[in-house]
């Protein structure tokens, strides 16, 4: 992991006592709240609909146990006992106080961490792959790169008033757990016919009111040349990017507008021209960033536990544990364990401070002291040895952390919506409790597969609806929350914005039409290995369409 | 409205100058133009395409002769003035007083002068008190950018700076 050095803990200890001072002067009544916003924001600070809100980073989804711990401190100390992982590898508390957010920052900043840009029309957390550095199908962990763009883009003097938010997202592996496609700017980790390592670049993809998938505008980057070029494309969106009108402010739109061809041709010519000490980078440099990121000293143990294979066939809830939750290891013996935070009924990236300090200590006894948190509002412990997934299934179950969901139709993400946020339109927490409820048997939600539902409560789509195989878009259609459905979203490498079926549905009948479009999935497909986005490639709407609108007799 | 300059308020060494807006200029451009010359740049204004008619007109730099370069903030949150600033000092070789002016407030006057801007028209009162309070621009020492205030390298990474 990537530990702060004197001059980074400087630098975030510089940064609380500006916006220590500038919370200050709020109170005080020097700073109006029009001049204040842009600066809580560049820090994390929201308003929400009952209270602040408080969004810290989790750089590229990475943490360790003692930072796990300090956000259940936080948690009890400061707020009601829980926190949310979010979409973009942050954690929110709901509930602190303007007055303790200097506090709450200290703490952070205590163990290396900070709230720097989680918001704000600035460059955001810069996200990744949450199996990056252990995934066996991966070409290079993608987090050094990833970090060397957190340092670069932190208070850029340049880039702090950009015509909206900016986001950055990395994978290493051919597989995008990280969504790289309905990005700002997507940076996928490739190998040029002579071997050498790279980045393919997307630009401009984004959900919200429009959704657009990124343009590759350069098949090969050199590693070397990842910051001038990332400066290159944000001083084209800075002196671009359109400022009329907030709904179209994204980079996405400028992309959209003027074309793919005109904006690499100004980001290249912007490349060309710009000869910018420090950003190129030196390959000892990558070297020595890369270094923090070395994988744990992992021995190969056998590809098969016998206590894993023991276990499986005495313990079906076991068994599809394994199935759904461990991904393959680079190191043979190990797995990449996703820990849901999608139980039945519970509110989707949700834990309790109790969560969090047990999911420390399992990450400290079991996995080289390493968290992660992914895209998908889970948390992944990277490096457990198979022979211990026993013990840690057991540890899990008594702390109602062990649902065998991933990747299912209850492993749901889901924006905070109307419960907590000032913009939403309708409630989605309720929503995706009530379809966790109703695909809450283990055998059916196994037999139906891979299938991503995603719910969010407005337009501007935090919960990712545009891409999820089932979307649903939670709208105010005269003072009545009124859902609407999409199908066959994804976020994956084959991404696709997802097609509306029709008329939206009530609340209580929103869980009847998934539970339609998936038994419709299910009659149709040409057998289980047919998953419900391949079936819906090849069947498109029609089918589905039918069986949700039935003409009343 | 006061002007600040170099650490300290100061008097406007181009109070009552003309001042020409971009378009204006580059319509004047040939014929007698004011001297000294000041120029005041709205956001939009393409500073890029200066230097073309630096090249095709005047042989070297378009900014040739201009005393003072005004970009104007007209709200704080529209950023397009940092980028053209950078570009003035960085591309164009701009070495005359480059100042901000209009929604110029305390919390953005250091990123301002990283990039580039060395005076600062300010009419925000409470910014004018915090100054006038001793207060400076230094709020931030470490930075994770090579910025355009006197900055000397950090450590082994070298996008990394320190005040100097």
């Amino acid at each position: 992991m990537y530990r702060y050095d004197e001059f980074d803990a400087g630098f975030v200890a510089e940064r609380v006592a500006q916006f220590t001072d500038q919370v200050e002067r709020r109170l005080a009544g020097t700073l109006s709240e029009d001049q204040f916003k842009p600066l809580r924001l560049m820090n994390g600070v929201y308003l929400q609909l009952h209270a602040y809100m408080l969004r810290v980073a989790i750089p590229y989804g990475t943490l360790s146990s003692r930072q796990m711990r300090c956000f259940a401190h936080i948690a009890r100390t400061y707020d009601k006992g829980y926190g949310h992982f979010t979409t973009r590898q942050n954690l929110q508390f709901n509930w602190p106080a303007l007055k303790d957010v200097p506090a709450i920052l200290r703490e952070l900043a205590a163990v290396e961490m900070h709230c720097i840009q989680t918001s704000g029309n600035c460059i955001r957390n810069t996200t990744a792959d949450q199996f990056a550095g252990a995934a066996a199908d991966e070409i290079e962990d993608p987090r050094p790169y990833a970090e060397i763009i957190r340092q670069w883009s932190s208070l850029h003097p340049e880039f702090s008033f950009l015509p909206r938010k900016f986001k950055i997202a990395l994978t290493g592996a051919p597989s995008d757990r990280a969504a790289i496609q309905v990005h700002d700017i997507g940076y996928q980790v490739v190998k040029d016919a002579m071997g050498e390592v790279g980045f393919a670049v997307y630009v401009g993809g984004g959900q919200g009111r429009t959704p657009l998938i990124a343009h590759r505008i350069r098949e090969f980057l050199p590693k070397a040349d990842l910051l001038s070029y990332t400066n290159s494309i944000l001083r084209v969106y800075n002196l671009e990017g359109r400022r009329d009108n907030k709904f179209k402010a994204r980079i996405k739109i400028l992309v959209h507008e003027k074309g793919a061809d005109a904006i690499r041709e100004a980001v290249e010519a912007d490349f060309a021209a710009n000869h910018d000490a420090g950003l190129t980078l030196p390959q000892g440099e990558i070297d020595r960033i890369t270094a923090y990121f070395t994988l744990p000293d992992l021995a190969a143990r056998p590809q098969v536990s016998a206590a894993v294979e023991a276990r499986r066939t005495s313990d079906p809830a076991f068994a599809r544990f394994l199935a759904r939750n461990v991904f393959p290891h680079k190191v043979p013996g190990h797995g990449v364990l996703t820990v849901s935070l999608k139980p039945t009924d519970g509110i989707p990236g949700d834990a309790t401070a109790e969560q969090m300090d047990h999911l420390a200590d399992l990450a400290q006894r079991y996995s080289a002291d390493e968290l992660r948190v992914s895209h998908e509002q889970n948390i992944v412990l990277p490096h457990v040895r198979l022979d211990d997934l026993p013990a840690i299934y057991d540890s899990l179950r008594a702390n109602d952390l062990a649902a065998d969901n991933v990747g299912l139709v209850s492993d749901i993400i889901c924006c905070p919506g109307l419960d907590y946020c000032a913009l939403a339109t309708a409630r989605s927490i309720p929503i995706a409790q009530a379809i966790s409820k109703r695909f809450a048997e283990p055998e059916r939600t196994a037999e139906i597969g891979d299938l991503r539902v995603k719910i969010s409560g407005c337009i501007n789509a935090c919960g990712h609806h545009h891409v999820g195989h089932i979307g649903i878009l939670g709208l105010d259609k005269a003072g009545q929350e009124t859902y609407q459905l999409t199908l066959g979203g994804s976020a994956d490498e084959r991404c696709s914005i997802g097609d509306i079926t029709g008329r939206g549905f009530s609340a209580e009948r929103i869980v009847d039409a998934v539970e339609t479009v998936v038994d419709t999935y299910l009659s149709h497909r040409t057998g289980a290995e047919e998953s419900f986005i391949d079936a819906y490639r090849r069947l498109g709407m029609k089918p589905f369409k039918e069986a949700l609108y039935v003409p009343a007799a | 409205m006061r002007y600040f300059k170099d650490g300290t308020f100061a008097d406007d060494p181009f109070a009552g100058a003309e001042t020409l807006s971009g378009p204006d200029w580059l319509e004047r451009r040939g014929s007698a133009l004011p001297s000294p010359l000041v120029l005041q740049l709205d956001p939009g204004f393409d500073v890029e395409a200066i230097r073309g008619l630096g090249q095709e007109r005047f042989g070297n730099e378009g900014l040739d002769g201009v005393a003072c370069v005004k970009i104007a903030f007209p709200k704080f949150t529209d950023g397009r003035g940092y980028s053209m600033g950078w570009l003035l000092r960085t591309r164009l070789g701009y070495a005359g007083e480059m100042r901000a002016v209009g929604d110029v407030l305390y919390d953005e006057m250091q990123l301002m002068a990283r990039c580039g801007f060395d005076g600062f028209e300010i009419v925000d009162e409470p910014t004018l008190a915090l100054l006038r309070d001793g207060r400076r621009l230094e709020t931030i020492r470490r930075f994770y950018q090579p910025g355009l205030e006197p900055e000397v390298p950090a450590g082994t990474r070298p996008w990394a700076r320190r005040s100097a």
